[in-house]
């Protein structure tokens, strides 16, 4: 098992490296890989190695570098997310999304699309969403409360039912939008990583380090619950302040990551399922490990999106679904057997 | 080291403890029994906290309540009835589970799991993935993470055990059962064990409390609350006794 784990994390943390150097140096402007990363020594360190022309620099660090940082902060903090949500719901089709984040997240980006455009200037959308999803899961938490504590089975329905309270919201603002903010909602539901900025990066970036941070200290105890909520509690562990602090952090992860990146789908439901596949579900692998193919898996996608349909670009949200959706059923038809 | 003073459970008007008042002592087997509905799982979750009784429930004399969470775990441990388990652990991550409540160096924590799988005769299949193996082995597996748990207890601990015998063959109960009277003669823990074969009892347990609609019927030594009348009235059954060559009581 241990040996298994070293293995993988070594893969994934190389194919990390060439990901990011593919995606900074192809696109619709193809660059020399040495001097695409000497640009980006000579920007951290101020020196002054690299080759490149101007705009050559300014695609580099402007343009490509950021993006690629911010598919690595999203893909981790999705990818985390999503192996808490199935630790704490037990079941591996749990994505974050189904305590109503996502949808919650969607409703706030709509309003701020139709009913309030531009309060806040570009910082509208992302504050809104974030709201939205954190709003969201907490009527969703308050409703699975009865005296004996949290019922993970409302929760799911309950977040079920908000999720598509939320869709039909979702179209009745639709359906009295324009055709500007129409578009804007569709790209934005698709979800794209053309948004980075300093400001996001940052944001993305703590949120990534806090969850990482958080959920390891409470990897024993994800996997005490995994045995079921009552032999966690005579593990010793604390179930009803576990389950509120997983799902306001994942509310928290989930947030940010749709409030930078739009609504991207399927990382957070099919990477952690596949670690478990080659590592097992102890969590204190599982994590960490996920959130590499998290970050290479929005990295790769990002980098398909730019690249296929060059100079113009698909939405990224789009391509991870494209891609995880028939990989899913690929695994799904592999293991039906397990659970028939 | 466990004493119980008027306990009840009544959820919606139904009353499923009544008045419940026993002790369980380090060093001995207590055996609860009685028909099906007597109350006995009920009494077992009182015990363990899933559910919140009313009365007192002291362990070395402080209320259960007044527990700090780990201290109790390392103190108190349950052998689940059935465990399931939707994520593909292998059987030696479970028993490592019970490591939760403990502080160890990790060369401590390897030595005791490979301990209490040896103790509970399941080193042999501990890189299995726990779904692939049979409910008795599963048991066996549980069985370690428990003893894993209680292995830091500063005084001796309890463990409590619903139903341990339902998913084993003839052999391994008689292991489980032999493997829980040794611990509690030789290591000193308090055992509570719900057990529904009438010479299970008479053969393992010290002490045994007989339930029945929520109260307390009888408690002795087995062979004196195991009265022909009393099995009679509580299971609507007459048995015949035979006497072993061992000397010992049979109920058929």
């Amino acid at each position: 098992m241990q040996r298994s784990v070293s293995v993988c994390a070594l893969a994934l943390a190389s194919l990390l490296i060439a990901c990011a150097l593919l995606s900074l140096v192809l696109g619709a402007m193809n660059l020399p890989v040495y001097d695409s990363l000497l640009i980006v020594v000579d920007d951290l360190f101020g020196a002054n190695f690299s080759q490149l022309e101007g705009y050559q620099q300014v695609v580099v660090l402007e343009l490509r570098l950021p993006r690629l940082l911010l598919a690595i902060f999203v893909g981790a903090i999705l990818a985390q997310c999503g192996a808490v949500a199935q630790g704490l719901f037990r079941n591996p089709l749990a994505d974050p999304g189904i305590i109503g984040v996502s949808s919650g997240a969607a409703v706030g980006a709509i309003l701020a699309i139709v009913v309030f455009p531009a309060v806040w200037g570009s910082w509208t959308i992302p504050t809104m969403a974030f709201v939205g999803g954190l709003l969201t899961t907490l009527l969703v938490y308050g409703l699975a409360q009865s005296k004996n504590g949290t019922s993970v089975l409302v929760l799911l329905l309950a977040g079920v039912a908000i999720s598509a309270f939320a869709g039909a919201a979702i179209g009745f603002l639709s359906y009295f939008a324009d055709d500007a903010s129409l578009r804007e909602l569709n790209v934005w539901q698709m979800g794209s990583l053309t948004g980075a900025s300093d400001a996001n990066l940052w944001l993305a970036f703590t949120t990534m380090l806090l969850l990482m941070i958080a959920f390891q200290r409470r990897a024993q105890a994800l996997n005490a619950l995994l045995l079921g909520e009552p032999e966690a509690r005579h593990l010793g562990i604390d179930v009803e302040q576990l389950k509120l602090q997983m799902i306001i952090l994942t509310a928290i992860g989930v947030g940010v990551a749709v409030s930078c990146s739009g609504i991207i789908g399927f990382v957070g439901l099919v990477v952690p399922h596949l670690v478990r596949l080659a590592t097992g579900p102890n969590h204190h692998f599982l994590l960490p490990l996920s959130a590499l193919l998290g970050a290479v898996l929005l990295m790769g996608s990002d980098l398909l999106a730019r690249l296929v349909v060059q100079p113009a670009e698909l939405p990224v949200g789009l391509v991870t679904v494209l891609l995880g959706a028939p990989f899913f059923l690929i695994l799904l038809i592999q293991q039906r057997k397990n659970w028939s | 080291m466990l004493q119980l003073n008027n306990v009840s459970f009544k959820p919606q008007g139904k009353l499923l403890l009544d008045q419940v008042s026993v002790s369980v002592k380090a060093g001995e087997v207590y055996g609860l029994l009685g028909p099906n509905g007597a109350g006995k799982t009920t009494l077992l979750k009182a015990i363990s906290g899933d559910i919140k009784a009313s009365g007192s429930i002291k362990f070395y004399g402080k209320e259960l309540t007044q527990w700090n969470r780990r201290e109790l775990a390392k103190h108190l441990a349950v052998l689940p009835q059935a465990s399931q388990l939707t994520f593909p652990f292998s059987a030696r991550e479970v028993v490592a589970l019970g490591l939760t409540p403990l502080s160890l160096s990790k060369a401590q924590a390897n030595c005791l799991i490979d301990e209490k799988m040896q103790a509970t005769d399941c080193y042999s299949f501990a890189d299995r993935s726990y779904p692939s193996l049979s409910g008795g082995e599963r048991q066996r597996v549980q069985l370690a993470r428990v003893l894993l748990q209680l292995s830091q207890a500063s005084h001796s601990p309890l463990l409590l055990l619903d139903e341990p015998t339902s998913a084993q063959d003839l052999g391994q109960q008689h292991n489980l059962l032999t493997l829980t009277q040794q611990l509690a003669k030789k290591e000193g823990f308090g055992v509570v064990a719900i057990l529904h074969d009438l010479n299970q009892v008479l053969r393992y347990c010290d002490t045994c409390c007989l339930l029945d609609q929520g109260q307390v019927s009888a408690v002795d030594s087995p062979d004196k609350v195991l009265s022909d009348e009393r099995i009679k009235q509580h299971w609507q059954y007459q048995p015949q006794r035979v006497i072993l060559n061992d000397g010992q009581i049979a109920l058929i």
